[in-house]
C-alpha cells in the first residue's frame, strides 16, 4: 500500500512561510481529515502534498521516494487529487470529463483503450453517475457536479486520493451525501483518502484519522475520540464549547459555546 | 464485465461524436474548396472560365490570365494566414483560459507591427526576412510582457488581468507606432497600408520565406491540444492529471507567438479572425481541443479567403483591405461574445 509522508516540511507562498518543519505520515488505507481554523496552513499542507507547492525545506515522499523525482503522469497515476474550485469547460458532458482522468495512463499518441472505457465505467458506476453520463455538467446540481468530479478523479485509479473542502459550497444533504461516496470508495477500494473539511463534525463523524493544525503545525492527530476535544477546539479554534457523543454515530461532537443564545446553566 | 464484450458507453458516445465530427469535417473542407475557387475566379477584374484554368496553371498569356496568376498566391497567403489566426486565436484563449484572448486583443499583433515598424523607420529595414524575424521578436516581447504583467500580484495570471495588460500594451504599442511614423513621411504611405492588413501584394516570393516559420508554429500548437483540455479544468487538475502546466503553457504560447508573427510580417496585424472563429468552431464540434485547433485553421481559412473576395467585390473598381473588412464582420460578434459569455469567465 502506497505511503505518503512529509519530514520537517516547511513551506509558504513568496516570503511567508506558512508551514514551519511539519512531520506527517498519512495513514495508507484510511480516511483523514484535517482541519483547523482559517490560515492554519492546512491547504497549504494538502498543496505541498499533491505536489502543486514546492516545499522550502524538507520533503514529501512516496513510498520512499521524493515526490519531485517523480514523473508528471507518473505520479498522477499514484496520486490523484481534488482541487477546492475546479473549471468545468462550458458544455462538457459528465462522460467527457470523467474521460480526462484517464490521461494519465495514456500514452502520447496511444488512442482510447477498452481499459481506459472500463475505469471510465466503473467511476460512474460507483459515483452514481452512470446515468447522467451524458448530461452537460451545467445542467447538474452542485452534489451531482462534485460527485462528477470525484468519477474524474476515480477514473485515474490512484491509491490516494486527496481533496481540498470537497463538501464547501454544498448544502448539508449534498455534503452527506459526498462524504458517504468517499467513504464507500475507501471501503471497496481500499483508497487511502485525505481530505481538508471546515466541519468538524462532519470530519470527526467520517474520518478514521483527525489531524488539527494550528500556525503551521499539527497540533494534535489520531483518532476522532483522541483529538475532538474542549481542551484541542479551544486551543485550535479558540473556542469555547461542549463535546459530547453524536447520539447517531457515537463519534465526538463538538457544539459552540458563545455569548448569546445559551441556556442559564450551560452560560455558567 | 459485460464492457469487456461490447463497447462500453463511453466509447459508444466517443464514436457517436467522432461520427458527427467527421461530417463537420468533410462540410468545412468542401468550403474550403469553395473558397478557394471563388478567390481565383472573382475580383475587380472579370476573367472567363479558360482564362481561370490557363492562369493556375500559371499561364500569363493575356490580361486575364495574368490577373489569375496573381490571385492563386493571394488565394494561398489568404488560406496559410487565416489558418494561422484561427489557431493562433484558439490556442491562446485555451492557455488564457478567457473567451477574449486573442492575438489583437492580447497586443500580440501590435508587438509584431511595432517591432517592425521600428525596424523600419530607425533601421532601414526592406528584406521579408528581417521583417519576419523582428515580427516574431516583437510578438514574443509583447506576449512575455503582458504575461509578466498579468501575473503581478495576487492570484496569477487570471483572465481579466491578462485581457487589461493585452489591451493596454496593444494601445501602448499602437501608439508609440504611430509616434514613429508620424514625422517619417517617407515612409508613412507603405507603413499604413501594410498596418491595415491585407493580402492583396502576396507573391510566391514573399509566401516561401514563411512556410517554415509557419508549420513549426502550426506544429507546436497542433501537438498543444491535450495539455490544452486539460489546462481547461484549472492549473491545479490539470497538474493533478498529470500536465506539467507551465511547461505546457510556454510551448503552446511559443507556437502561437511564431503564427502571429509570422502572419504579421507578411499581412500586418489583421484583427478579429483569432476571436470569432474559436467560437464558431466551438458552436460546432465542442469544447475538445484535439478538434478544436484543427477546425480553428480550416474554418480561419475560409473567414479571410471570403473577407479578401468581399473587400475585392465591395469596393469595386477599387479593393478594401481584407484587415478592415475582417474588424467589420468581427466586431459584431466580438460584443455577442461579451452578452452571451457569463462574467465568470472574466
Amino acid at each position: 500500500m502506497t505511503i505518503l509522508s512529509a519530514a520537517a516540511l516547511q513551506a509558504g507562498y513568496g516570503d511567508r512561510t506558512i508551514l514551519r518543519g511539519l512531520d506527517f505520515t498519512v495513514p495508507p488505507g484510511r480516511i483523514t481529515a484535517i482541519v483547523g481554523a482559517n490560515a492554519c496552513g492546512k491547504s497549504t499542507l494538502l498543496r505541498c502534498l499533491a505536489r502543486l507547492l514546492r516545499p522550502e525545506a524538507g520533503e514529501v515522499q512516496l513510498d520512499g521516494r521524493a515526490l519531485n523525482r517523480f514523473g508528471a503522469r507518473d505520479l498522477a497515476r499514484r496520486l490523484g487529487l481534488l482541487p477546492q474550485s475546479p473549471i468545468a469547460p462550458d458544455g462538457i458532458t459528465v462522460a467527457d470529463l470523467v474521460s480526462h482522468g484517464r490521461h494519465p495512463h495514456q500514452g502520447l499518441l496511444s488512442r482510447w483503450s477498452p481499459e481506459d472505457d472500463r475505469a471510465v465505467a466503473r467511476a460512474l458506476e460507483a459515483t452514481g453517475m452512470a446515468d447522467l453520463a451524458e448530461r452537460d455538467i451545467d445542467a447538474l446540481s452542485g452534489g451531482q457536479r462534485q460527485r462528477a468530479w470525484i468519477a474524474m478523479a476515480l477514473a485515474q485509479e490512484t491509491g490516494i486520493l486527496l481533496l481540498d473542502e470537497p463538501t464547501t459550497f454544498l448544502d448539508i444533504s449534498h455534503q452527506v451525501e459526498v462524504l458517504d461516496l468517499l467513504v464507500d470508495l475507501n471501503r471497496s477500494r481500499g483508497t487511502t483518502i485525505v481530505m481538508v473539511l471546515h466541519d468538524l463534525n462532519l470530519a470527526a463523524r467520517y474520518a478514521d484519522h483527525l489531524v488539527a493544525m494550528l500556525d503551521g503545525r499539527i497540533s494534535a492527530s489520531g483518532s476522532p475520540e483522541a483529538v475532538l476535544t474542549e481542551a484541542m477546539v479551544e486551543e485550535v479554534f479558540g473556542l469555547k464549547s461542549l463535546v459530547i457523543p453524536d447520539p447517531t454515530s457515537g463519534k465526538p461532537m463538538m457544539l459552540p459555546l458563545g455569548r448569546h443564545g445559551m441556556r442559564r446553566e450551560v452560560a455558567e | 464485465m459485460t464492457a469487456a464484450i461490447a463497447p462500453g458507453p463511453t466509447a459508444q458516445a466517443i464514436l457517436r461524436r467522432r461520427r458527427a465530427r467527421a461530417g463537420w469535417l468533410v462540410l468545412v473542407l468542401l468550403a474550403l474548396a469553395g473558397a478557394a475557387v471563388l478567390s481565383v475566379a472573382l475580383g475587380t477584374r472579370d476573367v472567363g472560365w479558360s482564362a481561370i484554368l490557363a492562369g493556375v496553371r500559371g499561364g500569363t498569356d493575356t490580361i486575364a490570365e495574368a490577373v489569375v496568376a496573381v490571385r492563386v498566391p493571394r488565394t494561398v497567403l489568404a488560406a496559410l494566414a487565416g489558418a494561422a489566426l484561427g489557431l493562433a486565436g484558439a490556442v491562446m484563449q485555451g492557455v488564457t483560459r478567457n473567451p477574449l484572448a486573442d492575438p489583437g486583443i492580447l497586443g500580440i499583433n501590435a508587438g509584431a507591427a511595432m517591432a517592425v515598424v521600428i525596424g523600419i523607420a530607425w533601421f532601414g529595414m526592406v528584406r521579408l526576412e528581417a521583417f519576419l524575424w523582428t515580427a516574431i521578436l516583437g510578438a514574443g516581447l509583447a506576449a512575455g510582457f503582458v504575461y509578466a504583467v498579468g501575473t503581478m500580484g495576487r492570484g496569477g495570471a487570471t483572465p481579466l488581468k491578462l485581457a487589461l495588460a493585452g489591451a493596454a500594451t496593444a494601445i501602448a504599442a499602437s501608439s508609440f507606432t504611430v509616434a514613429i511614423i508620424l514625422p517619417r513621411n517617407d515612409i508613412a504611405g507603405g507603413v499604413r497600408s501594410w498596418q491595415v492588413g491585407g493580402v492583396g501584394g502576396a507573391t510566391w516570393e514573399a509566401i516561401l520565406p514563411c512556410l517554415p516559420l509557419l508549420a513549426a508554429g502550426f506544429v507546436l500548437c497542433l501537438i498543444s491540444a491535450r495539455s490544452l483540455n486539460l489546462l481547461a479544468l484549472g492549473d491545479e487538475a490539470a497538474a493533478g492529471l498529470g500536465a506539467r502546466v507551465a511547461w505546457a503553457r510556454a510551448s503552446a504560447a511559443l507556437g502561437a507567438v511564431m503564427l502571429c508573427g509570422a502572419t504579421t510580417a507578411i499581412c500586418g496585424p489583421i484583427g478579429f479572425v483569432g476571436l470569432v472563429v474559436p467560437h464558431l468552431c466551438r458552436l460546432l464540434i465542442g469544447v475538445d481541443h484535439r478538434w478544436l485547433l484543427p477546425f480553428s485553421a480550416l474554418a480561419g481559412a475560409i473567414l479571410l479567403i471570403l473577407a479578401d473576395v468581399l473587400g475585392r467585390i465591395v469596393a469595386r473598381p477599387s479593393e478594401m483591405d481584407v484587415g478592415i473588412v475582417t474588424a467589420f464582420l468581427g466586431a459584431p460578434v466580438f460584443i455577442w461574445i461579451v452578452r452571451k459569455r457569463r462574467v465568470r469567465d472574466l
